[in-house]
């Protein structure tokens, strides 16, 4: 259902283990795969602790993969770069720069050609995008919260970076100022198109900014459980987005996901509740490559 | 409420296999006669067509026959990258029931499986978000068919942990799902699903068989099975193998074709208890990867 083409960025069967007190290797993400389409935005969500942050720092070069492989427009991914911006849930702005040098730290490493005045007018166009046309030469500690993650994410976008990495970047915001800044980064990715992965605990604000969600299982051995195409049109309206009738059967779907993983995680399932299906599989048989058939769904 | 031969969705099963380059239906349960008066409305020229496609794409389909309100599954069976056999089943799609047959498929860009098709009858939300959700390898029933490459029975799919779309199964009455792999060599072509309520069920009985070393032999032995209303066929299915070429199941898998059988007295189905619980038909379905037929899937009503 999704209108998104060829794949941009390649996760394939991502591992990131650790040593547990016993030397042995703890897999917190156990093989999580996915492609992303160029100018896709795909949500993660699953429960805390699952390892939803450690696929995005992997994605990001800050976390080494134990195995897999990343690949960003058509190149394996090794170490952190420019090319993939990160915004955190803490903007981990410098206290000592305005909003304005904040910004124009990044631009300067990304733009080494470009001339003083060039520089200036990009850092001012992007904070002034995230509305932050009036506030560019305050101080962090003179910001809010809401703005300071404005600056992160100005900062972010001024990168120009093949890649978004949004790492619950509302989670630390009050409800108003996050739907504000959600509409912000749509009204952002409308215009520079760029491929965005964003990680977060909340279903409306996975259905109201994505064209997919996947949806991870709980860890330890975390991986992709299920995936959820989002098809509303872009440019998105919240209104618009609420009020279709498919809106309440995403939630659902999403909350059901999670319900599930919950009641799994607290052991809970109630006596009838049958065990997972045990994998039964011929020893001589290797595993299946998966055509690429494309076929239309047609649900008749 | 006990589900009867009468209630059982399939209608009929037929195998077509190719004969000087085109598509021929060899055999058919019940008679080929009575399922071409059946679905002599429901076009047969455009199944044949449908037919010659699957076989000649290597994927399988779907075709809704509304005039019979009935639907068509096309399965071809692949065997060292040719088609052997085509086999078709038409289940009812009238009345007060509640089924979906599924196929699920790659798609350009995507490393899950999606919905490429799908007929649902009685089913709501679950027929709405299906199309919008997807399944990497290894999870969902869909996802754990293509990690063991092995058709798949699954019960009481509203609490199964395997089964993602539980809550949904739940609260629409879908009880029982039957996963088949579609395999051209060792590519994984689709995953059909056939997923229905035990009131009104597809089929009455779904085993899984994989060749097993048996002392000094390779023998056929059942390992999974759902027996829906079928109490004596499930007492007598729990340990059972059988060599190659033995029964039509064996004979399915040491011919690598699939087979169709039916009489109204259920003894052509060669198993203790399903004359008594009123099973008449089945087919096997050879599922072969590269040279081996990896397992075959039986369906009985």
């Amino acid at each position: 259902m999704s209108q998104f083409g060829n794949s941009y960025v390649e996760l394939d069967r991502l591992v990131k283990a650790y040593p547990n007190p016993r030397g042995e290797a703890t897999r917190v993400v156990d093989g999580f795969s996915t492609k992303i389409a160029e100018g896709e935005f795909v949500s993660v969500i699953g429960h805390s602790g699952c390892g939803k942050s450690t696929v995005l720092t992997m994605l990001a070069g800050l976390n080494d993969v134990t195995s897999g492989n990343i690949i960003l427009a058509g190149k394996e991914v090794s170490g952190a770069g420019p090319d993939r911006a990160v915004v955190f849930q803490s903007p981990c702005l410098l206290p000592w720069m305005s909003a304005f040098d904040n910004v124009m730290l990044g631009v300067k490493r990304c733009y080494p050609k470009a001339t003083r005045l060039e520089r200036k007018q990009l850092v001012e166009y992007f904070l002034s995008i995230v509305g932050l046309g009036d506030a560019m030469h305050k101080y962090p500690k003179e910001l809010s919260g809401g703005m300071q993650q404005r600056v992160g994410i100005a900062r972010a976008i001024a990168l120009r970076p093949k890649m978004l990495l949004l790492d619950e970047p509302f989670g630390k915001l009050d409800s108003l100022t996050r739907m504000d800044l959600q509409e912000t980064v749509l009204n952002l990715l409308n215009e520079h198109r760029i491929t965005t992965m964003m990680i977060t605990h909340d279903v409306d604000e996975a259905i109201f900014m994505s064209d997919r969600v996947v949806m991870m299982t709980n860890g330890p051995r975390a991986k992709v459980g299920q995936v959820l195409d989002i098809p509303f049109e872009r440019p998105r309206n919240r209104v618009d987005v609420l009020g279709d009738e498919m809106y309440y059967d995403f939630r659902g779907c999403l909350i059901d996901f999670l319900e599930g993983q919950d009641r799994r995680k607290h052991g809970e399932p109630d006596a009838s509740m049958p065990e997972p299906k045990p994998v039964t599989k011929p020893e001589t048989v290797q595993d299946l490559m998966l055509v690429q058939s494309p076929a239309e769904v047609s649900a008749v | 409420m006990p589900a009867h031969a009468d209630n059982t969705l399939v209608i009929g099963a037929e195998v077509w296999s190719p004969v000087d380059g085109a598509m021929v239906r060899m055999a058919a349960a019940p008679s080929i006669g009575d399922l071409q008066d059946r679905f002599r409305a429901g076009q047969p020229e455009g199944l044949s067509v449908l037919v010659e496609n699957s076989a000649a794409d290597k994927l399988p389909t779907l075709l809704k026959l509304d005039d019979a309100d009935a639907i068509a599954w096309v399965w071809p069976v692949i065997d060292r990258d040719q088609v052997n056999s085509v086999v078709v089943m038409y289940f009812s799609n009238a009345g007060d029931v509640t089924a979906a047959v599924e196929l699920w498929s790659g798609r350009p860009g995507r490393s899950e499986l999606c919905l490429a098709d799908a007929c649902y009858t009685g089913l709501g939300r679950f027929a709405k978000l299906s199309p919008h959700i997807s399944f990497p390898k290894g999870s969902g029933l869909p996802g754990l068919t293509w990690e063991t490459n092995i058709p798949q029975v699954l019960e009481g799919l509203g609490t199964s942990p395997t089964f993602m779309r539980a809550t949904g199964a739940e609260s629409e009455g879908l009880g029982v799902g039957f996963a088949l792999p579609c395999i051209a060599g060792s590519s994984l072509q689709a995953v059909t699903l056939l997923l229905s309520g035990t009131a009104s069920p597809i089929a009455r009985a779904y085993e899984t068989w994989l060749p097993q070393q048996r002392g000094d032999s390779l023998r056929l032995a059942r390992i999974d099975g759902a027996y829906i209303a079928s109490p004596a066929l499930e007492k007598a299915s729990t340990q059972l193998d059988v060599p190659a070429g033995d029964t039509w199941i064996g004979r399915a898998w040491a011919t690598r074709k699939p087979e169709v059988v039916c009489d109204s007295t259920g003894q052509s189905l060669e198993r203790k208890g399903a004359v008594e619980d009123g099973l008449t038909s089945g087919t096997a379905i050879p599922i072969i990867i590269l040279d081996d037929v990896a397992a075959v899937a039986v369906i009985m009503w």
